[in-house]
């Protein structure tokens, strides 16, 4: 960061670096999350079973 | 551009740790596009430079691959010099090996100050052009102190390159077998020229640094060594000093951009006055844009610049409209080539 300042005036605060504003920011992408975990309906013949044992 | 050690053993040790992009770069790195120059790259380290030590020892140890050379940054530690690729991309390549090698950012780094090597010495009008067009075509606009600019050679006995962004080489080794294209399109194994280069001390720099700085210096070298974007660089540089007059920025072409053999007393600081200005004029023209986004919106909106006068954004837009002339005719040059 550099001064700018002039007897009489407000000192201010010039950055060494700005982004050129005639070049769009490339935005990016948002961190992939995994996806939700999908319920997948039982097989039959495993619910047929397990309903054998509860009764 | 001396560098005692030989591509190959470079990439060798590249491979140990980046090995997919150092396995594209060894295949391609001499490889031409679109008929634009060669590309060399220094780097100049500003801290102790202890993450590129193993690097400097894998190569053969600072006293052979660094010592050999006395040009540098004043401020800097090490100077690396690496081997010329052909094209910005085999250059972006090479950097980002490196970075993967030494596990830390080369680029956008603002402990490596970058030099950019171009091919053949431009006269001091196109030196000027080379200059503007690579600040104002940055994606960084960035205030310079003349510390920034200061190398070991500023007041060198037989090579003196005073304090400046462009640099000519200091007449050491120069690699001319690159693919040159002649007037005519032919493609001719070496430059016409056996040496000389013209180097940009950029800081730090960006992919699209070395992607304009190639272009532009293509155009440039082009229309003054009679290759085959003559035509398209004598255009490029009318335009661009055509914008540089309607900004009133005309002037600046008439400072000492590079250190000519007649340099007189005083003329480091005309340069730098001369850059003070461009720079003064892109940091006014940046809070202009940010001006009119507050009007047009009523609130800060991250949208890009649409002045229709804007200078940074003309430079963009003329570097876009070369780039793409460029790629254009040179599919036309190789399907010419292609066809019996």
């Amino acid at each position: 960061m550099m001064r700018a300042h002039q007897p009489g005036s407000q000192p201010i605060d010039v950055p060494e670096t700005i982004p050129n504003p005639a070049i769009p920011r490339t935005v990016p992408n948002p961190e992939p999350r995994p996806s939700e975990p999908i319920k997948v309906p039982a097989p039959q013949h495993l619910t047929t079973h397990l309903s054998g044992v509860c009764n | 551009m001396s560098y005692a050690y030989r591509s190959q053993d470079l990439f060798s040790l590249l491979q140990t740790k980046a090995p997919v992009t150092t396995a594209t770069l060894a295949a391609n790195f001499r490889r031409n596009e679109y008929g634009l120059l060669s590309v060399g790259l220094k780097i100049h380290c500003l801290d102790n430079g202890e993450k590129f030590k193993e690097l400097i020892e894998g190569l053969g140890g600072a006293s052979r691959i660094l010592d050999v050379n006395y040009f540098k940054d004043a401020r800097a530690s090490l100077c690396l010099v690496l081997p010329p690729v052909g094209s910005a991309t085999s250059a972006i390549h090479l950097i980002q090996c490196i970075e993967q090698y030494i596990g830390s950012p080369v680029l956008a780094n603002s402990q490596i100050q970058l030099q950019l090597c171009s091919p053949g010495r431009l006269s001091a009008r196109a030196s000027a052009l080379l200059g503007i067009a690579f600040y104002l075509g940055s994606d960084t606009l960035r205030r310079y102190t003349q510390a920034d600019l200061r190398t070991t050679f500023e007041s060198s006995f037989n090579h003196p390159r005073g304090i400046r962004l462009v640099l000519y080489d200091a007449e050491g080794d120069f690699d001319r077998n690159f693919t040159w294209w002649n007037y005519r399109g032919g493609h001719e194994p070496e430059f016409p020229f056996a040496s000389g280069r013209t180097d940009l001390l950029i800081g730090p720099g960006s992919r699209l640094d070395i992607e304009n700085i190639n272009l532009v210096a293509t155009l440039l070298v082009h229309s003054e060594y009679d290759g085959y974007w003559s035509g398209l660089g004598q255009e490029f540089r009318a335009e661009m000093e055509v914008i540089l007059r309607r900004h009133i920025l005309a002037g600046l072409l008439d400072a000492p951009w590079v250190r000519q053999p007649w340099a007189q007393f005083g003329d480091d600081d005309k340069f730098f006055a001369a850059l003070q200005e461009l720079v003064a004029y892109a940091y006014g023209e940046s809070t202009r844009v940010k001006q009119r986004r507050l009007l047009q919106f009523g609130m800060w909106r991250n949208v890009h610049a649409r002045s229709p006068n804007g200078i940074l954004e003309e430079m963009q837009r003329l570097l876009f409209k070369y780039r793409k002339a460029i790629e254009r005719q040179s599919r036309l040059v190789a399907q010419a080539g292609e066809s019996p």
